[in-house]
């Protein structure tokens, strides 16, 4: 799976300003919602749903990441947004430090499969310093297009 | 691995959504307890199985076949509660 197939571009936000891990899922989830790949009528449920799959334990992993994620019947296909937080963030995170990247993702219930493979992608360039740094170090949408393009043709 | 003792097990992932993120937590708290290391290795992927980035790379899904390798004294004890934990499912949220 590659990140080009589940993350929509339009909404991505590279410079996220958030003062707690709830703004930060809010203002992502919105972001889905503007870019039209979730109805309006379902954005509040899909915030719940991922802060309720929050309070089972943070989904901050560490490396400056975290993965807020829920399953919801209203979408066909696994769905992610990508948000940098420059100032970092505290997500309680596994590691104890500040989350700087978070991808969130929106899956199907019924295929688990999705979910994994999405979450196995985004750790896999994840681990990677360079992308990680190159991440980090983005402040428009359009670079981080073209990061996450160049990781899927593993030029990073 | 270093270690005097390795011991391997080959389990069945019971867990309803597979080795998702809460799941890898559950593991790395299982090991964390024990002093060995463990590893686990699903198709042609080998996870430390006290890295959260290792796991989460496995994608392993409900009913794929586990294998699971300890070192150290109480390596028997640790695959012991890793075969207890990973052949149960749980509520299906992830």
């Amino acid at each position: 799976m590659k990140l080009n197939e589940f993350v929509v571009p339009e909404a991505i936000l590279p410079e996220l300003k958030a003062e707690s891990k709830e703004s930060a899922i809010r203002q992502m989830v919105a972001s889905l919602k503007t870019a039209g790949k979730i109805r309006e009528v379902d954005e509040e449920a899909i915030v719940s749903a991922i802060l309720k799959r929050e309070e089972l334990g943070s989904t901050g992993i560490g490396r400056g990441v975290a993965v807020p994620h829920t399953k919801h019947p209203s979408v066909e296909s696994i769905i992610a947004t990508v948000a940098l937080c420059h100032d970092g963030l505290d997500f309680e995170s596994l590691d104890g430090e500040a989350v700087y990247i978070l991808f969130l993702l929106i899956s199907p219930p019924d295929r688990p499969g999705d979910h994994l493979r999405g979450l196995e992608t985004i750790t896999r360039y994840l681990k990677k310093d360079d992308f990680c740094s190159f991440l980090k170090q983005s402040t428009t949408q359009s670079q981080v297009v073209d990061l996450l393009q160049e990781a899927d043709e593993n030029l990073v | 691995m270093n270690g005097s003792i390795v011991l391997r097990r080959t389990v069945r992932l019971k867990i309803t959504q597979g080795l998702h993120i809460r799941a890898c937590s559950n593991v790395i708290a299982l090991v964390s307890r024990h002093s060995g290391q463990v590893r686990i290795t699903y198709g042609d992927k080998t996870a430390d199985a006290s890295s959260m980035f290792d796991l989460v790379q496995l994608a392993a899904v409900p009913d794929s076949m586990l294998e699971l390798e300890a070192t150290g004294d109480d390596a028997e004890q640790v695959l012991n509660e890793l075969e207890e934990l990973l052949s149960k499912p749980e509520e299906p949220s992830s």
